[in-house]
């Protein structure tokens, strides 16, 4: 991972989710705040341990939330900025 | 005679007057396409396209109470039972034409055709044939999500009326680029098609584009009439199996329906001289096959994806993400 990944990844998910113009997104290093009418919603930080990565979720005046990997982390933002929106399960038909 | 295990079935599609039934017509009328039967939606109480279809009312099954996409799945079903009936008693059909209405959206119509596990011998869709009027296409596009939509799902797309007008092909076919860059362009004048196009060996595994023209089409998005376009990613690593399918699971997931297709070729860690072949429509996909050798001189990742606010830098972020993340867990494991 690196830092321009990072926001990469945070940027391009709000823009597909279509919140991007309406979220002020500030990325430094691994870590972003995300905020809304001058209210910080949620701030994601991603680090490294000798476990292997991790992703912290801050959503506020919620309790931090940790998760294994970019998947499990995006699944909870969505929670917190788009929570009704529609999600696509992969189906392989036979 | 021994019946073939497979019907081929091409899906023609296209907006509204934009030559669709001319070319079916046209189509019918050479040799080379006798034994095919013929499936035509149609929309509203009274249906006149088959009527400009010159065939037997053997060989043709219309349906005319709704539209393929929205109600008529079940009747697609239907439709396909009854011409395999027809075929068991001895109509030897060996290809089957579906027309839709210009309205149809192709997705669904397709997910039909890839989910089916009822039909035997099995139809499987071949290509998809988009008809795009060369007077009035671009139009329909920036104006009509069905006429993009139908675009995007195109394997081949069929310029028509091109006799009609001069020099509007450029931007029209830089448009359908744009929307789907893996589809091969041709011009039909008066409604006759080579046959190749039909018959032919579709190259469904080539893409070919380079990275120039890659990076044209990610940045004239906004030059756009529609807000659907197609990215295409180009990744030199190999990744694990394991990593497609939670990649696979995460676009779906994030993109939702603004997913509308996907395809390519992925360069698996696990089986390096046989490509997977991944083709998805929103999200339900054929099953992962893998191809004999590469069909490209490079081993490389290629895939295509189209749909709405996909950012290519975005796509290639994830999936190096989710391949670290494999890879740090594989390595973990064996230690």
């Amino acid at each position: 991972m690196t830092p321009r990944r990072f926001a990469t990844i945070i940027s391009g998910t709000l823009k597909a989710w279509g919140v991007e113009d309406q979220c002020v997104l500030k990325t430094e290093g691994f870590s972003c705040s995300i905020t809304l009418n001058s209210n910080v919603l949620v701030k994601i930080a991603y680090e490294e341990q000798s476990f292997g990565s991790i992703w912290r979720l801050r959503e506020k005046n919620q309790k931090e939330s940790v998760h294994p990997s970019v998947g499990t982390a995006l699944k909870a933002l969505a929670l917190i900025l788009c929570p009704n929106r529609k999600v696509g399960r992969v189906v392989f038909a036979n | 005679m021994k019946q073939s295990e497979f019907i081929p079935l091409t899906l023609i599609t296209g907006f509204l007057g934009s030559g669709k039934t001319t070319i079916i017509k046209n189509l019918l009328q050479r040799e080379e396409l006798s034994k095919t039967a013929v499936i035509i939606n149609e929309f509203g109480e009274i249906g006149l396209d088959h009527h400009f279809i010159e065939t037997s009312d053997e060989d043709l099954v219309e349906l005319s109470t709704g539209c393929l996409c929205c109600v008529m799945r079940g009747d697609l079903q239907e439709a396909i039972a009854r011409l395999l009936k027809k075929r068991e008693a001895g109509w030897l059909f060996d290809r089957i034409i579906l027309e839709t209405t210009g309205m149809a959206d192709p997705a669904p119509i397709i997910q039909s055709l890839v989910l089916d596990k009822i039909s035997a011998p099995k139809v499987i869709l071949d290509r998809v044939l988009v008809t795009v009027d060369s007077v009035t296409g671009l139009k329909s596009i920036s104006e009509f999500e069905e006429c993009s939509r139908q675009v995007a799902f195109g394997d081949i797309l069929l310029l028509t009326k091109t006799d009609l007008v001069e020099n509007v092909e450029g931007s029209l076919e830089k448009e359908l680029m744009h929307i789907n860059n893996n589809a091969e362009i041709f011009k039909s004048d008066f409604g006759i098609i080579d046959l190749e196009l039909v018959l032919g060996e579709y190259k469904r595994q080539t893409i070919a584009f380079t990275e120039n023209e890659i990076d044209k089409h990610s940045h004239s998005h906004s030059h756009s009439h529609s807000d659907i376009m197609s990215v295409s990613l180009y990744f030199e690593t190999p990744i694990h199996a394991v990593t497609l399918t939670l990649f696979l699971e995460l676009l779906a997931e994030v993109l939702g329906s603004d997913l509308i297709r996907l395809k390519g070729f992925v360069y698996i860690k696990e089986a390096p001289e046989t490509p997977a072949v991944v083709h998805g429509v929103q999200h339900i996909f054929h099953p992962i096959a893998w191809h004999q050798s590469w069909p490209y001189e490079k081993k490389e990742t290629q895939l295509v994806l189209i749909g709405r606010s996909i950012s290519l830098p975005w796509v290639r972020a994830i999936l190096e993400t989710i391949e670290e993340e494999v890879e740090e867990i594989t390595r973990q494991n064996e230690n």
